[in-house]
């Protein structure tokens, strides 16, 4: 049995604007929770690619199996490594960079090649040799790091004498100053 | 309760509403976004790259540059000559020594 009021009416006026403004504030809010939950989604996959890609350009740079091995006079004995200076030689490995499973890259140098050439290896399908996708650039991400490129055989070293010029800016430094581009992305 | 049967007035429902909105809003305007972070922290991974390649190829001059410089002489003496470092964690006159000032 409905309850009616003294006019005869079972809602007021108020009872069904209240009713209309209850509905409309619930289909806003899950409005709002959807779009929010869409975010956060997105700023998961962004965070986990930044993190995977800045990791990944640390380890680039900042690695021993990758820097340059700074010598003794005699150039035999290692005495450290040097951050930002990529030896020649090297073959990139998802696995040394810290990619994980799921990851593609790609890694590109810019340097001025008329100072001379650098021995440098992609490493294919295990390193960072993968073609970036294209059209949507949004999830791919890119960072350049500047770096200093020993220009001299595979396995070579580099010593404090060789070291000193390039500090010294003296002519013949086996230095060259470039970036590398790495792009990371999901596969 | 009033004697009307209710138990928060308007006035004081409006007044938990703006103290929840503004403390909504204010959240919202205070916290950095993650693009925020990712920017500033990319400046600084920036102005460490620039600092490293400027020091080996002597564009820079900065007491940390030096710093750093000084470790690479003490590691290349001490691998060169054995030298230790004193009890008092001095080491400049064995680098001198080895660097034949």
């Amino acid at each position: 049995m409905f309850l009616t009021n003294s006019k005869g009416q079972i809602f007021s006026l108020d009872l069904i604007i209240g009713f209309a403004l209850t509905l409309l504030a619930v289909g806003l809010l899950f409005k709002h929770a959807e779009i929010m939950n869409y975010i956060q989604k997105d700023d998961t996959l962004q965070a986990e690619l930044y993190r995977v890609g800045l990791a990944a350009s640390n380890n680039l740079v900042g690695n021993p199996a990758y820097d340059c091995n700074l010598a003794d006079a005699s150039g035999l004995q290692g005495i450290d490594y040097l951050p930002n200076c990529i030896r020649p030689g090297l073959t990139l490995s998802k696995e040394m960079l810290g990619i994980p499973e799921g990851f593609n890259c790609r890694v590109t140098l810019d340097y001025d090649r008329s100072a001379g050439a650098f021995d440098f290896r992609e490493g294919g399908a295990a390193g960072c040799g993968d073609s970036p996708p294209a059209g949507n650039v949004q999830n791919i991400f890119s960072i350049d790091r500047k770096v200093a490129l020993l220009l001299k055989p595979p396995q070579s070293s580099i010593s404090k004498q060789e070291l000193e010029d390039c500090m010294n800016q003296a002519p013949g430094c086996l230095l060259a100053e470039g970036s590398v581009n790495l792009k990371v992305w999901k596969q | 309760m009033s004697e009307r049967g209710f138990i928060f007035t308007i006035d004081a429902l409006l007044a938990i509403a703006i103290v929840v909105g503004a403390g909504f809003a204010l959240f919202m305007i205070v916290q950095k976004t993650d693009s925020e972070i990712y920017s500033l922290q990319l400046s600084r991974v920036k102005a460490d790259d620039n600092a490293m390649v400027g020091f080996y190829f002597g564009k820079s001059t900065s007491a940390d540059q030096l710093d750093f410089f000084a470790e690479k002489q003490e590691a290349y003496c001490t691998a060169r000559f054995n030298y230790v470092k004193d009890s008092e964690g001095g080491h400049f006159s064995d680098i001198n020594y080895c660097e034949g000032k």
